[in-house]
């Protein structure tokens, strides 16, 4: 992971432009340190923040716009969508209001309320247009609102006129039915006082409280009767044109109106008529009261004319109403729309903004995951294996402070830990040296101090060497002494057993001679047992003397043994100095092997090892001391035979101790190996057997020389003395003798 | 109050009534610190206008004559007067009006039918109805505590004008003129059942259109049953132009009037033919200077107006304004610790609790399920052209 981080550092340093490249390389010596490594995680947290707050910026800057672009934009439009609606709401009631308005005042009021909304309403409806203008609408509602506005307006004034010119022919009709009130009251009146004077006048003939009495004749007359009458109709006829012309103010109906005019100019024509009779004096005080009721309903602001007049003023601002509705209507849906759009647009901007603002939480959290993530990497990437690297670096500089120099500082990647455990490596390296400087030294004054002791202590030591010395001859004089008795026991078992074999051999021979008479003395009887031919068996009697013959030999042989044996001896104790002669290597190997076997029998009787020969015949003789190379082979043997009894006294199951000897000629060189399967040696004494008193015996059996000694001896003789030992399984001694005995100069040594 | 203060108490939603009074300084019974507030709601112009005018000044005399010597605990008696015109509605507007503007009581309606439409709307706010120049026996129910009258009933007078011509003259020829309208029925029916009472019947019963003379008919519709006596229910004109004209053809009867037809007005029209003319009256006679309160009237009038001459209304007023006087004073002091403010409900309590009350020589008295004050009737009869007063009638 490492070196690929490297590597890609390395070519990322490549890939820049040389000159910035190069400025990097120098910064960072080319690789990705641990300083790099701060710096580019720092680095990219810092350009993930910065980015993060950039893009947090923007997008703020963007939620605000679109919040300018709702508060600024959208709320403007929508409140003046709302305002409109309700300026224009209030202009579509403006209508009803104004035909429900009792008087002129009321009717000044709705005026003044229309001209404040209209005003309001334009000037909303410049917002409006301009938002609209704004968002890019060309000919949007706000602009097709304006001529349904005016139309309305328009018609809102049309039916203001209207109504006002009604409220102005309701007024007059009012005072003219007062004043027909009145008139009709006051005729009445003035009839009921009339027609009770005449009444009066015609029963009793006054006419005045101080007046005399007219005659009965006079108060009956035509013209007073007429007079009556004429009261009495006028008084009729009155009071139906004044009921009539009071119900015309109230017609509703145009035809049924101009019906009732006719009738009103009958009953005219009857108050007429009735006029006539009356009196002159009377006539000429209500003849001017007819004519004012006249002119009250027929003059052409009369009641008739008035009320015709506001008829149709009602059926026209009918007229411009239900034409008003349907504007009105129009404008209503038209500014719901604009409400609905304002609303609509608002929304969506809102939306949007809301949108971006979640956008922005999103985006705000996912730099947070992303940033948290990195750092988990990073740390994981750099900053754990980091913190490893440097704890083993410490654990090494801990173990190094305890001592430890040997301890292995790891280098591993190339940043400066890496360096750092560099340092570490050759200030270990560095103390080690020291170290061993120091040692020098202090081995050098101890040296010192020794030699001064040693000094001191060679005097004492040369002493002690004479005394060695002395004991060394005591002691190998004593071995001498120990193998003189181990060769005395072998060589009375050597003497008696030639000695055995001659009486034996003697014995066997007289028997043979005892047999040889029979024969002979059967050839006389001739008889014979054994073969169909009777008689003597020359083929029996030439082996019985070949027997004997052989016999004989073997008596000789073991006698020539017996002198020899003596005669070594006497060499043995006679050859103080000894000296070299050729020695037949297989007879004295075969002759010390059985002197050690036998020395060792005549000691332990139950004692018995099975010996094997592996002798070859060409091997000839050597140069030796005989006297102090047969010592090696009877020590060596001797040695192999304990071996086998210790490994008898440990065995477990079956064992056969077995002594092998075996010699091979090598040209130059003759070799004999003695193996037993006894104990073996450890390994841990292998090296010690040949140091001088060095012995696993006990007590007294064993000088710890022997080997020594026989090394010695070998080494004298210029050859090599081997040793091949398994623990419980063999021990193999091979001894190589050249055959010439090298120059004496190493005897000088 | 500053136009700010206004604008506050406005936005506070306080009621107008607070802010418009008249030195509003306290609560809305028409009692201030320095003053005490009366509306009145009469007719100041049209064919009653003096009526209304003349209880105007009356009350106004009592009032100044209280304020000069005190007013009530120190606080003056202030009067706010609306001119109804002798119309219903008018008189409904006004009485609501001067009810926001916090008066203490209402005093002075003059007529039935503006007292009748009034009255409820002082009721529902327990605002006193004090002396309503009417005789109309529905502001008199048991159950109208908040009116307070002062005058006898219609039915009172013409059960005294039986009484007196049956008792003290002992006719049994009874006949009646009456106005073809309610005023007419009222006094219709009140004949009728002092009639009922002993056993007799109206021997003739015309009446006359309203605002004319045309009486002579009726005077016609009389002759034959020749009566000893005609009450006349009506105005003034048409009962002098009647009284005239039946004397004119000889009608020997006794003609006897209701307070309400305008005695002055009645005296002027007759002129010479007056004598003999009776009038009864709900008040003592304003020129009896052997009573004391009349002797006071003469100078609280005088005081309010120099010019002004005594009269059975203007008398009228200032008895309904001297009772309010002395019921607010006893009011005042009726608390334990010294002088309180009056309540309407003190005012109300010291009237129908107080047993007589004697304003000189007037006497009223209330108790629960009586707002009537004073039951009686004085008679007045034309002697050489001026009223007298009489006690009882004779040949």
């Amino acid at each position: 992971m490492d070196d690929r981080i490297h590597a890609a550092f390395a070519w990322f340093l490549k890939r820049l432009p040389s000159r910035l490249g190069a400025r990097l390389r120098r910064a960072t010596g080319g690789r990705f340190g641990i300083g790099s490594q701060i710096v580019v995680v720092l680095g990219g947290g810092v350009t993930l923040t910065i980015g993060a707050v950039v893009l947090a910026l923007v997008l703020m800057r963007v939620v605000s716009s679109r919040q300018s672009e709702v508060t600024e934009g959208h709320m403007p439009a929508l409140v003046a969508a709302f305002e409109v609606a309700r300026s224009s709401s209030e202009l579509v009631r403006a209508s009803p209001r104004l035909l429900a308005a009792a008087d002129p005042a009321g009717l000044k009021q709705v005026g003044r309320d229309v001209a404040r909304e209209e005003e309001i309403l334009r000037r909303w409806l410049v917002e409006v247009k301009r938002a609209e203008s704004k968002g890019g609408v060309e000919g949007g509602v706000g602009h097709r609102v304006v001529p349904l506005a005016d139309s309305l307006v328009e018609s809102i004034t049309r039916i203001q006129e209207s109504v006002s010119r009604r409220m102005a022919y309701r007024d007059r009709l009012r005072e003219l039915e007062g004043r027909v009130e009145s008139l009709a009251l006051e005729l009445q009146l003035l009839l009921e006082e009339l027609v009770d004077d005449q009444h009066f006048f015609m029963h009793t003939g006054l006419r005045g409280l101080d007046d005399a009495p007219v005659p009965a004749a006079r108060r009956t007359s035509r013209s007073e009767l007429a007079h009556y009458a004429g009261l009495l109709d006028f008084q009729a006829s009155q009071n139906v044109t004044t009921t009539f012309v009071q119900q015309a103010m109230t017609e509703d109906d145009p035809e049924l109106l101009r019906a009732n005019r006719e009738r009103v100019e009958t009953a005219m024509s009857d108050v007429r008529r009735a006029l006539s009779g009356i009196r002159p004096g009377i006539r000429s005080r209500l003849q001017p009261r007819v004519e004012v009721l006249r002119d009250l309903y027929a003059a052409s602001d009369g009641a008739f004319e008035t009320r015709t007049r506001e008829l149709a003023e009602i059926r026209r601002s009918e007229d411009l109403l239900a034409r008003n509705q349907q504007t009105t209507a129009d404008l209503v849906a038209m500014v719901e729309g604009l409400v609905k759009d304002a609303e609509a647009s608002t929304r969506n901007a809102a939306n949007r903004s809301r949108n971006l603002v979640r956008l922005g939480f999103w985006f705000l959290l996912g730099v947070t995951l992303l940033t948290l993530v990195a750092a988990y990497f990073v740390w994981k990437l750099f900053g754990e294996r980091l913190l490893a690297r440097m704890d083993s670096l410490f654990d090494a500089t801990r173990r190094m402070s305890e001592g430890d120099l040997e301890v292995q500082v790891r280098i591993e990647g190339n940043d400066e830990v890496t360096d750092m455990a560099g340092a570490l490596e050759i200030f270990r390296q560095h103390a080690v040296e020291v170290q061993r400087l120091n040692l020098v030294e202090k081995l050098a004054a101890e040296v010192q101090a020794k030699n001064s002791e040693l000094e001191a202590t060679n005097s004492e030591l040369e002493t002690t060497l004479e005394d060695l010395k002395r004991t060394q001859q005591q002691v190998i004089s004593q071995e001498k002494l120990a193998s003189l008795g181990a060769l005395t026991a072998g060589i009375a078992h050597e003497i008696r057993n030639p000695l055995n074999f001659v009486n034996n051999f003697a014995g066997l021979s007289s028997e043979l001679i005892d047999e040889l008479r029979e024969e002979l003395k059967r050839e006389g009887n001739g008889e014979g047992e054994g073969d169909g031919e009777g008689g003597m068996d020359r083929e029996l009697v030439e082996e019985i003397l070949d027997d004997l013959g052989g016999n004989v030999v073997k008596v000789r042989e073991h006698g020539e043994r017996a002198n020899r044996i003596v005669e070594g001896m006497l060499a043995h104790s006679r050859n103080e100095a000894g000296q070299v002669e050729a020695v037949d290597i297989n007879l004295m190997v075969d002759e010390y092997a059985k002197l050690a076997y036998h020395g060792l029998r005549g000691t332990d009787s139950t004692f018995n090892v099975n010996l094997v020969q592996e002798f070859d015949d060409n091997a000839g003789e050597v140069d030796a001391v005989s006297r102090d190379l047969s010592r090696v082979f009877l020590n060596v043997v001797t040695n192999a035979c304990h071996a086998t009894i210790a490994r008898g006294k440990e065995a477990e199951g079956p064992y056969e101790p077995t002594v092998s000897l075996k010699t091979e000629s090598r040209g130059e060189t003759v070799c004999i190996s003695i193996r037993d399967n006894g104990t073996g040696i450890p390994d841990h004494i292998v090296d010690k057997i040949f140091d001088p008193f060095f012995t696993t015996k006990s007590g007294t059996q064993g000088t710890g020389l022997g080997l020594s000694i026989s090394h010695e001896i070998i080494r004298e003789h210029g050859g090599e003395f081997q040793v091949e030992t398994e623990v419980g399984e063999y021990t193999e001694f091979r001894i190589v003798l050249p055959r010439k005995r090298p120059a004496p100069a190493a005897e000088g040594s | 109050m500053t136009r700010l203060a206004l604008l506050a108490a406005a936005a506070l939603g306080l009621a107008p009534a607070a802010a418009v009074g008249q030195g509003a300084q306290g609560g809305g019974d028409g009692v201030h610190a320095d003053s005490i507030l009366f509306g009145q709601s009469a007719a100041l112009s049209g064919p009653a206008a003096e009526l209304g005018r003349n209880m105007n000044l009356g009350i106004r005399a009592a009032f100044e004559e209280a304020n000069r010597s005190g007013g009530i605990d120190g606080r003056q008696l202030k009067l706010l007067v609306r001119d109804d015109g002798y119309e219903p509605e008018a008189a409904v507007a006004n009485t609501r009006e001067l009810i926001a503007r916090g008066v203490f009581g209402l005093i002075g309606a003059v007529g039935t039918p503006t007292s009748n439409a009034a009255e409820p709307i002082a009721s529902g706010a327990s605002v006193p109805y004090i002396g309503p120049f009417t005789g109309a026996e529905l502001l008199r129910g048991d159950d109208q505590r908040y009116v307070v009258n002062v005058r006898a009933s219609y039915f009172q007078e013409t059960e005294e004008m039986v009484a007196r011509l049956t008792e003290d003259l002992g006719f049994r020829r009874i006949a009646i003129l009456y106005q073809d309208d309610s005023y007419g029925m009222a006094g219709l029916t009140g004949v009728r059942q002092a009639l009922d009472r002993r056993g007799m019947e109206l021997v003739g019963e015309v009446t006359y259109m309203r605002n004319t003379v045309a009486v002579k008919r009726a005077l016609l519709g009389l002759q034959d049953s020749d009566p000893e006596a005609v009450i006349i229910i009506g105005a003034y004109r048409p009962a002098a132009h009647f009284i005239k004209w039946a004397r004119k053809v000889g009608l020997g009867a006794v003609f006897v009037n209701i307070s309400f037809v305008g005695s002055n007005a009645l005296l002027q029209e007759l002129g010479r033919h007056g004598d003999g003319v009776v009038v009864t009256q709900v008040v003592p006679f304003p020129r009896d200077t052997g009573i004391p309160v009349v002797v006071r009237y003469h100078a609280a009038l005088k005081a309010v107006e120099a010019a002004a001459q005594p009269g059975f209304v203007s008398l009228e007023g200032y008895l309904a304004g001297r009772l309010v006087v002395d019921a607010l004073r006893a009011a005042t002091a009726s608390g334990d610790g010294g002088p309180v403010p009056p309540t309407r409900e003190a005012f109300l309590r010291v009237l129908e609790e107080a047993g007589p009350i004697d304003l000189g020589g007037f006497r009223v008295e209330y108790g629960p399920g009586d707002n009537q004050g004073s039951d009686r009737v004085f008679l007045t009869m034309i002697r050489g052209g001026r009223f007298a007063p009489v006690t009882h009638l004779s040949r």
